[in-house]
């Protein structure tokens, strides 16, 4: 399964419900890439995704998190190896085009052998997910308050570059 | 010189102890001392009234208060303070509820667009949830997890999932007060909130706001619909018994000398119609007279047709006893039982007093479904029925449906003879 933004490139900090307020540095298979550094400089500002972006940015979150759900569900979580089921996932999201071939596999390349540790993976990638995709709308408020010009529905066939840009706003941070 | 004695060690002077002042003043430093383990006291209580979150809790720290003896010579103004705490609290909590309320009222009318919308795909959800958050503010989680249990496409689904939303944010009183209410006129199931269900006692329960008129009035309704159908069925007897008469008056070979002309005479003379010296000339104007009386004599209420009290007080000469003017009696039969049917069928189908609240929807659409010739199909000449079924059209067609649902309906309520016709066929 993917972290939620690195499909879309290098993976971004994670951005915080209060912008310009950094998080705890998250583990590893973050849904929004690893932490910042340490701020050297002045502090970076708070991510500003736009309409599109965020409507893009819930579409690719809901369609992760219905993948994990339905692992999540899996009676044999826990139990016994789910990496084949977690590949037939990740490989549906690539072909609805969520995902990036070549960020499946990267993804793919951090899921555990045991168990125990793919269901742990798995509820932690799911509760990131969701963290994420509360943070990109509430960084999305913050930016616009009283509300962003209305673009409407983004195309799906705009996904990639839509998320290319929202991650750029959390790149910016974590250049910054 | 100095004085020798200042070599040897002075007696020690007595110092002022605190018994060997004046005992009042001591009172200030006992205060501070009370004062001071009071504030303890009070401290530890407040301590231990604040949550492993950070949450304080004023109540939890009244009643440390009230228990701890150190903490009583602070007890009035501390249980003061911490009373402000919570009243404070309260006032805090009370706004939250109404901003809750409020972003719940938004996303009600968000949600309540989606329901109707039959075309809604997912991303122009995400989109207008996006925008609504933007523009008011609400918590991004909230609207996460409405967004959360969304179908991925599009259509029915998508529409049932919104119109269930919409009724989960409505409340309670919507949607888990929703109970079965019975059915309508063509077997349509409805249903109620459960505030409409009255208990035994007749007591009437809470209900949602604005839905008490509505249910009240159909419940009053109801009443006087059934007040009204016993006497509209007490009506059409007079003119069910008149209607033989009135065929036998209309029919072109019946007249003096015929051989039913002393039947119908004798009839006449029983119900008090004509006296037993009428002439003959005068029975015809006699027997139209009675049946002016009766047909207008609308019980209880105006008749839902007013075609045949219209065309009698429009027409002083209009003469009932004319066969053409027999249509009108049947139709005004007809129509008044179908009338006096409606609460009888209503009730037969919906014993539940919780579907009362319906009977106005029912009413409503009580009358489209219901074909009127049926009620008088009992009443109709063989010629009058074979022309009623040939316009029905098919069997099966809509309009035969419709005909055959009432007949039921008609039967149901008890409204047609008995005998298949007081003089029909005759």
């Amino acid at each position: 399964m993917s972290n939620a933004l690195s499909a879309i490139g290098g993976p971004p900090p994670a951005p915080n419900a209060d912008p310009g307020q950094q998080m705890p540095p998250p583990v590893a298979g973050n849904a929004l890439g690893p932490a910042p550094a340490a701020p050297s400089g002045p502090p970076a500002p708070p991510p500003a995704p736009s309409h599109q972006q965020t409507v893009a940015a819930l579409r690719h979150f809901a369609a992760l998190e219905r993948e994990l759900t339905t692992l999540l569900k899996d009676p044999d979580l826990g139990k016994s190896d789910l990496k084949s089921k977690i590949i037939d996932g990740t490989t549906g999201l690539v072909a609805q085009g969520y995902l990036t071939p070549a960020a499946a596999v990267t993804e793919l390349g951090t899921v555990p052998e045991r168990p125990f540790d793919q269901k742990k993976w798995l509820e932690q990638h799911f509760v990131q997910t969701i963290a994420a995709a509360n943070q990109v709308l509430g960084h999305h408020q913050a930016a616009f308050p009283g509300g962003a010009p209305n673009e409407g529905a983004p195309d799906m066939g705009d996904h990639h570059d839509l998320m290319q840009g929202l991650a750029s706003h959390y790149q910016g941070r974590k250049n910054a | 010189m100095p004085d020798p004695s200042a070599l040897y060690p002075q007696p020690s002077q007595a110092q002022p102890g605190l018994f060997n002042q004046n005992p009042l003043a001591l009172i200030p430093a006992i205060q501070q001392l009370q004062a001071l383990g009071a504030r303890n006291a009070i401290g530890r209580a407040t301590q231990g009234a604040i949550g492993p979150g950070g949450a304080f809790d004023p109540s939890a720290a009244i009643t440390a208060v009230g228990r701890d003896p150190a903490a009583a010579y602070g007890a009035p103004e501390a249980v003061g303070t911490l009373l402000q705490q919570r009243q404070q609290q309260i006032q805090n909590q009370t706004s939250q509820f109404g901003l809750a309320a409020g972003q719940s009222g938004l996303l009600q009318n968000f949600v309540a667009g989606l329901a109707s919308n039959p075309n809604a795909t997912p991303d122009q959800v995400r989109s207008m949830a996006t925008a609504l958050a933007a523009r008011t503010g609400i918590d991004p989680s909230v609207v996460n997890s409405v967004l959360a249990g969304m179908p991925n496409k599009g259509g029915k689904a998508m529409q049932q999932y919104w119109a269930n939303i919409s009724n989960a944010t409505q409340g309670a009183g919507a949607t888990a007060g929703q109970v079965s209410a019975g059915v309508g006129p063509q077997g349509e199931q409805y249903t109620a909130p459960a505030g409409a269900v009255t208990s035994q006692g007749g007591t009437q329960q809470s209900l949602p706001a604005g839905q008490a008129p509505l249910i009240a009035a159909s419940r009053e309704e109801l009443g006087k619909d059934q007040s009204s159908s016993a006497a509209l069925l007490q009506g059409t007897r007079p003119l069910l018994k008149a209607l033989p008469l009135v065929e036998q008056l209309s029919n072109r070979s019946f007249g003096p000398q015929s051989a039913g002309w002393a039947k119908l005479k004798s009839s006449l003379q029983e119900a008090g119609v004509i006296q037993p010296n009428t002439t003959d000339t005068e029975v015809y104007q006699e027997a139209n007279k009675f049946l002016k009386q009766v047909a207008l004599a609308a019980p209880g209420a105006t008749r839902s047709n007013e075609g045949l009290e219209t065309a009698i007080k429009t027409r002083p000469d209009l003469d009932l006893t004319q066969g053409a003017n027999l249509k009108l009696i049947k139709s005004q039969i007809g129509f008044d039982r179908m009338d006096a049917a409606l609460p009888i069928a209503f009730k037969g189908q919906n014993p539940s007093s919780a579907a009362d609240a319906n009977y106005k929807t029912y009413k409503t659409n009580y009358y489209q479904a219901n074909d009127p010739r049926a009620f008088q199909f009992d009443i109709m000449t063989p010629d009058e029925k074979a022309a009623t079924i040939k316009s029905l059209g098919q069997k099966g067609s809509p309009a035969f449906a419709k005909f055959m649902n009432s007949l039921r309906n008609a039967d149901a309520a008890g409204v047609l003879s008995p005998q298949g016709g007081s003089g029909g066929g005759q």
